[in-house]
Formats: C-alpha cells, structure tokens, sequence
C-alpha cells in the first residue's frame, strides 16, 4: 500500500466507523465503487476495530525489568583496594555501580566505597568532569550534605580485572527516604517537618556554594538514626539508588538525621554514558541514575538547571511525604510529567484536610510550573520554613515590614471573624508604595495564598502571558472565590482571549464582592464595570478618580489609555500609556502602547516603541502582532508578514490563531482571495482549539467578503448565514457585529433579515444608549435607505452615527451616498475621511476596503474631470492589487475601466 | 512480592531512569523543546519495553510460549514478549506507511499520553489523533493477530 492509498483507507475507515451495519454496507459500497481490494482492506479494519477490545488500551507496564538474579559483585569481603581500603561487606548496587562498607586502613575510620562502572570510568573525558563534579561537591560542608572523600582507582590484589574507579564517601546507616516512604505510606507533618528542614537546608547549603543537585529525590536522601555509629553493623546501609534491595532498620522522626547523597552525580553522567552502558543495564545490572518523577517544568523543557529547580524536586518529595502520593499521577511517569507541565497540583490540604495551611502554601509555591514563581532558592524555602511552619502564619523572612504585615494578617482576621465579615487587607502593597516606585495596591481578601497568586497572575498578565494568568487567577480562586480583584484580572484576562461572555460574568461578581474593598478598588471595579457596558467616559473619569490618589497606578493608566482613546482624546491616551510602559517595562505595557499607536496610524511611532521594548528585552507575541500591523500601516507588507511568521512560530495557540488571522487580512488586503481563504480555513479549524467566542464569527464574516468580491453570491449567503448564527445565536452580541450581518444581509438583498437586525440593534442602544450602539444603528439605518434609493435620509443618518462615535463605517457609506447623488466632490471627502481611519480598518474590518476606495476614488476624479488625480488612484489600486487573483471581477473592471478612460 | 502502593512502582521508575538515560545519551547536549522531549521520550520508552522483549524471548528460547494478546494493564511477562515484539515490527511498517500515525501510536502507547496531550505535542488537533489513533490501533490489532496465526 502507497501513502496516498492509506490515506484514502483511513478516511473511508473514519466515515464508515459510526454508521450502522446496514448503512456502512451501503456506504461502502458508494465510497469504494468497483475497487474491492480497498473495500476488503477497510472492511478489514472495520472488524479489527470492533474486535479490538483492550487492546493497546493502556499504557504496557514493565513488570519484570528489575533484576533479581544476583550476579557476582566486584569486590569480595576482606580484599583490600589500592592498599587502603578493606572491603567489610557488599551494600547494594545502584545505577553508578556497587556500594561496600570499607575500612580506611589509614585513618581507621569506616568508609562508604561506590565504585563506579566501568563503561561510564573508561572515558578519560568522562573521568575528568566526574572529577570536576565530585570537586564542586566537596565545596559543600553540611551535615545534611554526604561528604565525598576521593575519586581513586585501584584493584584488589592478585586481581586480573582491570582497575576499578571508585569513590570513597561518608557512612551513613540507616534508610532512604524512598524505601521509608514506601514501607510507611505517609508520614505526619510533625514526622515529616525536621526532616524536610533538614533536606532544605542541605540543599540550601549546596545552593550557597554554587551547587545544584539536579537529581533530588527520595531515593537520594538518607535517613539516618542519630545513635553513635559503629554500634551495630549489620543495620548499616548506603544510599543506592532507591536502596529497596537492602534491609534498613525503622528509624523515627526526632532523632534522625537527613542526608543528601549523590551532589553534583546526575550531571556528571549525564553525558558520558554509552549505549553499551545501556545494553548492560538492560541485560544486566539495575537501575541507572536520572528521574523523571522528580524532574521539573524546565528541565523536561531543556532549560538549564538552577536552584529552583532543586526547590521544585524538594516539593515534590514533601507533598510525597505528606500526603503519601506524588501529586501527578499518569498511566505511565511520562504521562504524570506532563500534568506536571500543564496543571497545577491538587491541594495537599484536599488529600490531608488537617494539614497546616502555611505548610501547603509553602508546598505548592514550591511546586509552581514556572520557576520564577517557585522560591528561587532552598535558602528562601529555610527561611520560610523558619520556626513558623505548624505553629502559626508562615513568617516572611527578610523584612521586618513584612513580619508586621502578615502579623497584621493574623490581627485583621481575628477581627474579622469576630465581626463576621469575610476580609483581610494585606498591607505588602502600601510597603512597595512606601518605596515609591509604584502604586499601593491594597487587595482585599481572605486568603494571604489567594493574595500571593493574584500578584503572580498578574505578572504573567504583563508578561502577556494569558494562559499563564488565567491557570494562576482560577487557581487563586480557589483559596478566596470572593476576591473581587481576582474576578476584575480575570476579566481582563478572559478579554484578550476573547472570551467576552466569561469576562463580563467575572466583572458582575467583581461587581457583586465589591462591599467592604478599598476606595481605590471601588474605582477600578466600577470603571470595568462601565467598560463592560461600553460606557467608556464614565469609566475613564473613574481611571482618573484612582490617578488623583496614586498617580503611578497602572490598573488605572492601563484602563485610563484604553477609555480615553475610544472616547476620542488618543493623545491622552497615549500618555497615560506610555507613563506605564516607562514605569513597568513590561511587554503588556508596551503591546497597548504600540496599539494605541497603530490605532491612530502613527505607525512609525509604533516601530521605534517596537525598538525601546526590544531594548528593554521585552518580548511577547503580541509585541510581534503589533509590529506586524505597524509595518503594514507602512505598507512594508513583506516586514509585517514576517512578524506574524514569527508570532505564529511562538508556539502559543493563541499566537498561531493570531497570526492566521491577520496573514489573511494581509491577503485580502493584497487581493490574494484563495490563499487568504486557505489561511481561513485553517484558521477556522486552531479558532475551535482556542474556542474563542469573540473571533469565530470573523471567519464567515471574512469569507462572506471574500465570495461577494470574487463574485460567488450563492455561497457568500451561505457564510453570511453562518456569520449571522454566531452573532445573532450568542448572548450579548456586539453592536459592529449586528451592524455587520444587517449590511452584509443588505449586500446580499436580503432586505428582510437587514431590518430585523436594524431592530435589534434599535433595542440595544435603548437599553444601554451607549454611543457605540447608536453608530452602528444609524449606521446600518442609512444603508437600509441608501438602498431603497432614500439619499438624503441615508446622508443625514451617517452623519447622525459619525457623530455618535468616531469611526469609519458611516464615511464608507457616505462615500457611497455621495457618489449615488452623483455629488462627486463630497464622495472624495467622505472617502478621504474614511482612510484616515487606515490604522483601525487594518486591524478591525475587511481590509480590501481600503485599496478598493482607492478605486472608488479613481472612478470619482476621472468624473469630476480631473484626469491625473483619477489616474494616480486607479495606479495605487493596481500596484496594491499586483500580486491579486487576476479573476476578480473588480480587478477586471478596474483595468478595463483604466485602459477605456486612456490614463496612462 | 506484593507491592502496598501500586502508584509507587520501583519497576515503572526503573524503567524511566533508563528513559531518561538515553535521552541523555541520544542527546548530550540538551533536547530543545517539550514537543522534542516528549517526541524522544516515548520513542525510547518503546525501545526498551521491545528490547527487554526480546531478551526475554532469547532467554526463553525462541518464546514459543502461547501468545496472549496485548490487553489492559499488559505485563511484559514471557507469554506476551512476543507481542511486544510482534507489535513493533507493525508499528514500524506503520510508520513506513503514516509518520505521523506512527508518532501518535508511540506518544499514545507507549508514553501514555492522553489524545488531547498528544495532540499538543505534536501541534495537531485533538480530533485528528483521536481519528488517526483509532484507525491505527485497528491496524495493529489486525497485524498482530496475523502474525500470530501460523
């Protein structure tokens, strides 16, 4: 069978895999036709299919991998090695090698011997960075830390092997924190807290000297009971990788002490094993070091290592201890290291509902996704362990301030308990104001890990970093789901993913929480609030109400730029914006402020901002869409088509969905009809992954155009009709958009549906008599007259919505008028007026509107006589339209229109 | 031996020591994205679940033992090394056929990975895996039922 012929199978297979016998039989027989090799090969399938059963159902599991038999170890009790080392008995064996009890001759002390294979020693290269690692390791002086002694190689004596390297390393009797946990199950909070102290601080020491261990896990900790050693040696064991083979004696909590093996390993070996190593440990010798249950985030990223990264391994290990169970499971640990890249940990407390709250708070800041949000060192986490955890609120260390803040917590939630009302005011927002830099931002709500997530949410909000921010913002919600500045970030957030149903639903329960909050959080909820309703000025009033008080507060210059440039004050805006990009540097900050440029077709601006954010490092996908769009207003398409390669190769959905999107408007723009639509339609297809609401009707909307210019009506209703189901079938829908089904109804003469959409649209601007409502009434209401052939009254009603609300809709329609009433000069004006808005038709409607007004504008000089101008027109449009589908009939009519009025 | 706490299997962390070994050893310098990690992760896994097969058939001489097919919670035991093998060597003519199909199978199998993370990692939608995926499992079932019919 060929490629081409499978693929035919397996889509015949898809069709026919639901039907019913009867109707498969017949469908087969239609989708096959006279070719019975291909029926009998689906037919094939079929069965398979239905007799499959279990099979491949589940992930196969490895039961037999460990390796039972005892194969011979390397050394033999009472040896000795290198003249020094008396062998006293054989440990285990682990991924490095094998493990024996030594006596130092030479300094007559007890020593742990961990030889090491010899596939992994053979390599000088590989010798030197082991080497190197074990160096590096020694630098860390601490009594949770196993200490090494020497890297040597020798044999016994009389041997015919070949030299052994092996390393000699501190005794420790006891258990590991694997073989405890597997044996125990769990282990209680007052159990597991000293040992986790223990484990921070080793690790917090290690940290210190420059160390990162890489490879923390329960299998690499050892437990080892405070009696004097040397007492029983039978009990003595040495860390091995898990160590399950090997007999430990229970140790218990108090006196135990916890120590870390194996530093600085796991990245020596990491580049230095051979496939034969491999084919040895397949055949042959247990497991190898390198753990995929503990790995983190960013190292199943191929990022770089770094002490958050052993934070996150740690949290892993306590909520192992804790709660008994790691905290992502999967049918196979491939599988459970996924979750861990895509969803946050269930609550320990969900699992031991008796667990202290500061210790769960500290596990999961530990366990965060992104590794600037976890504590950036196990430093950090000993101090937030400090003496407080299981006694009381979680001390922030480092900051008297911050002591007093939280003790302040621990006050106003006495109070409010006692008075009955549900509100904390953490105060770590006004010590941040304190320092001037920003502006207070006193949250209100009950839960101090709510209030901790809320902050992270909102970094990733200004890293544009939408999913990150709506995982944090929904994981916050569920410590405090009353936080009413939560719901506002969670609007805003829902907002740029364009779901605007979900983001007005966050702003109503904003609304609704909104009794006990700060002045300051009254205004900013209220303004959304009138935002939501399209009430942009009061809104902007409020921005400025919560400026007067804080002046650098960016809710409120973030919300003031976005209020102040629809209600037509873009300088205002502009401003305000470029105040919070200069105190933030954020991506988000610069995005809006780029936008805003855009907007008002200062596109040059807008690419120098590009340039000040690429010096800051400022980097997001939506800063390559704003590029994109700024080169376009420059008419350098080449420049914006590559941002938005580039925003489409960010990886993000959303970006992907993007950047589809705005390649087709490119297209259009172009006159590029079929590759648009291509883009379109695979666009379609990402939009239902991204499932947002606000951009799904734009796909009709766009093709609909598209069929209308290459002169396929029948099908454009088709899209018009599609288009008109997501608008008209959705709860709130926007006014452009109503406006939008009405006039392509309109187009497509179908006078009827246009009027109804007049009269919801007439509904909506009663209820909310919001300017941008009545605009696209009036706006429709004067096509509707247009085409009845009604001239004066459509002039009036565009000039009525332009009033309304400055955009560019009524100037297309007036230019229409205009020319209909053969009033030419006004038609140029009108036409004129309408590119002005070039910026925001780029970004907002069909964008071959704008290189067909150069068309319309050509027709209108070359009527009013002026034969250059009207040449220069038609020139713009056929250079734009240069790369265009030759078939378009105005692009026909355009040449033929040219070559008949002689303009060359 | 039976194990108190089946979520904590030293044999399934066995295995992914090895995993993550190869991939070291495939890829000393570092894997460059999720997707390619993921992508060499469950390729190996693959690997070594076949050739621990193998081994064991060899230690088992010629594993003639009676064939049992693939079913839940499969366990490499001796009677079903054989499949294992059986199944890769379909695997790889499906492969050879569908590169893509061949990736979903290795992802879905043999990482474990749900449809909708598959399709993530691959960058596809969750409704193409879901349609490639079953058509494939019907063609692998098929295969190895022939292969084990003499």
């Amino acid at each position: 069978m060929d490629p081409e012929r499978w693929e035919h199978v397996k889509e015949i297979f898809d069709a026919a895999r639901e039907l019913e016998p009867e109707e498969c039989h017949s469908f087969l027989a239609a989708a096959c036709g006279s070719d019975d090799s291909l029926r009998a090969e689906v037919e094939r399938l079929l069965s398979a299919h239905r007799n499959a059963g279990g099979f491949m159902k589940s992930a196969p599991r490895p039961d037999d991998m460990t390796d039972s038999e005892t194969s011979p170890t390397t050394f033999a009790a009472g040896q000795v090695i290198s003249e020094r080392y008396e062998i006293l008995r054989f440990i285990g064996r682990g991924g490095m090698g094998e493990v024996y009890e030594a006596k130092d001759v030479e300094l007559r002390t007890r020593v742990a011997l961990k030889t090491i294979r010899q596939e992994i020693s053979a390599n000088p290269v590989t010798l030197a960075r082991f080497r190197d690692e074990l160096k590096l390791a020694r630098r860390i002086t601490h009594r949770s830390v196993c200490r090494t002694y020497h890297l040597e190689r020798g044999r016994p004596p009389g041997g015919v092997s070949p030299d052994i390297t092996f390393i000699t390393m501190e005794l420790l009797e006891g258990e590991t924190l694997a073989r405890r946990l597997n044996r125990i199950g769990r282990m209680s909070a007052e159990e597991a807290l000293p040992l986790v102290r223990q484990m921070a601080e080793g690790l917090a020491a290690a940290h210190e000297a420059g160390v990162v261990h890489r490879d923390f896990k329960p299998g690499n900790v050892m437990l080892v009971s405070e009696t004097p050693a040397g007492v029983d040696s039978q009990r003595s064991t040495q860390s091995v990788d898990e160590a399950e083979a090997l007999q430990g004696k229970p140790v218990t909590g108090a006196a135990v002490r916890a120590v870390i093996t194996d530093f600085g390993l796991a990245r020596a070996v990491r580049r230095r094993v051979t496939r034969e190593s491999i084919q040895e440990s397949l055949t042959g010798n247990g497991r190898i070091v390198g753990t995929l249950p503990y790995m983190a985030p960013e190292q199943l990223e191929g990022c770089t290592a770094t002490p958050a990264t052993d934070v996150y391994a740690l949290g892993l290990v306590i909520y192992e201890m804790v709660t008994g169970r790691q905290p992502f499971s999967g049918p196979t640990p491939l599988a459970a290291a996924y979750k861990r890249l895509k969803e946050p940990p269930p609550p320990p407390r969900s699992m031991v509902p008796g667990l202290d709250p500061n210790l769960e708070s500290i596990i999961l800041r530990c366990l965060e996704t992104k590794s600037d949000a976890r504590f950036p060192s196990a430093t950090k986490l000993v101090e937030a362990l400090g003496g407080g955890v299981g006694e009381g609120p979680v001390r922030r260390p480092g900051s008297k301030l911050a002591v007093a803040s939280w003790s302040l917590v621990a006050v106003v939630a006495l109070f409010a308990i006692l008075s009955r009302i549900p509100i904390v005011r953490t105060m770590a927002g006004k010590i941040v104001h304190s320092k001037g830099a920003l502006p207070a931002t006193d949250l209100t709500t009950s839960s101090p890990e709510a209030r901790r997530r809320y902050l992270l949410a909102q970094n990733f909000y200004a890293k544009q970093d939408w999913n990150g921010a709506l995982n944090m913002a929904q994981s916050a919600l569920r410590f405090d789901p009353d936080f009413p500045m939560l719901h506002l970030l969670l609007a805003k957030t829902y907002q740029q993913l364009g779901h605007s149903d979900s983001a007005d639903e966050h702003v109503r329960h904003a609304v609704q929480y909104s009794g006990h909050v700060t002045e300051r959080e009254r205004y900013l909820i209220e303004a959304m609030d009138y935002r939501s309703q399209a009430l942009d000025e009061r809104a902007a009033e409020r921005y400025r109400l919560v400026l007067s008080l804080y002046p650098n507060d960016l809710d409120a210059l973030r919300g003031l730029a976005a209020t102040d440039y629809w209600v037509d004050k873009s300088d205002e805006a502009v401003g305000a914006q470029r105040r919070a990009a200069g105190l933030t540097h954020s991506p988000l900050d610069y995005k809006m402020l780029m936008d805003l440029l855009d907007r008002t077709n200062r596109f040059a601006d807008a690419l120098a901002v590009a340039a000040e954010a690429r010096s800051s490092n400022a980097d997001s996908p939506d800063l390559h869409f704003a590029a994109g769009l700024a080169y376009w207003g420059e008419d350098d398409l080449g420049a914006a088509r590559q941002q938005f390669e580039i925003l489409r190769r960010g990886g993000t959905t959303y970006g992907q969905n993007l950047a589809e999107l705005y390649t087709a408007h490119l297209l259009i723009y172009q006159g590029r009809i079929r590759e648009a639509d291509a883009e379109l339609r695979t666009g379609l297809v990402l939009n239902r992954q991204q499932k947002s609401e606000d951009w799904a009707p734009l796909y009709p909307f766009l093709l609909a155009h598209d069929l209308v210019l290459q002169g396929q009506l029948a099908a454009a209703k088709e899209e018009a009709a599609k288009f008109d189901l997501l608008v008209t079938g959705g709860d709130s829908p926007d006014p452009v958009d109503l406006q939008r089904v009405g006039s392509l109804a309109l187009a497509l003469g179908d006078l009827k549906r246009a009027r109804e959409l007049l009269a919801i649209l007439d509904k909506q601007r009663a209820q909310e008599s919001a300017a941008f409502a009545q605009l696209h009434f009036f706006n429709l209401q004067g096509n509707l007259e247009l085409n009845e052939g009604r001239i004066e009254a459509a002039i009036e009603d565009e000039k009525r919505a332009s009033v309304f609300y400055p955009s560019f809709e009524p100037y297309l329609s007036l230019g229409r008028a205009y020319t209909a009433e053969r009033d030419w000069k006004s038609a140029i004006g009108a036409y004129e007026r309408y590119l002005q808005f070039r910026g925001e038709i780029l970004r907002d409607d069909y964008a071959a509107d704008l290189v067909l007004t150069q068309l319309y504008l050509g027709r209108l000089y070359a009527e009013s006589g002026q034969p250059s101008q009207a040449a220069s027109h038609y020139d713009e449009f056929l250079h734009l339209w240069a790369a265009a589908d030759p078939d378009l009939p105005v692009l026909r009519e355009a040449q033929a229109e040219k070559r008949r009025l002689h303009l060359n | 031996m039976r194990r108190e706490r089946p979520d904590h299997t030293l044999q399934a962390t066995a295995l992914v020591h090895e995993v993550y070994l190869r991939l070291m050893e495939e890829h000393p310098v570092d894997w460059q994205s999720r997707a390619h990690f993921f992508a060499v992760a469950a390729q190996l896994m693959r690997r070594i679940l076949v050739d621990h097969a193998r081994a064991h058939k060899a230690a088992k001489r010629g594993g003639d033992a009676p064939k049992v097919f693939l079913e839940e919670n499969l366990i490499l035991s001796e009677a079903k090394s054989g499949d294992m093998l059986s199944l890769d060597e379909a695997l790889a003519r499906l492969a050879k056929l569908d590169p893509r199909q061949g990736r979903i199978v290795e992802l879905r199998f043999f990482g474990g990975l749900s449809v909708e993370e598959t399709a993530e990692v691959l960058g596809i939608s969750a409704r193409t895996v879901k349609r490639e995926w079953s058509v494939a499992r019907a063609w692998l079932y098929q295969e190895v039922r022939e292969s084990q019919t003499p």
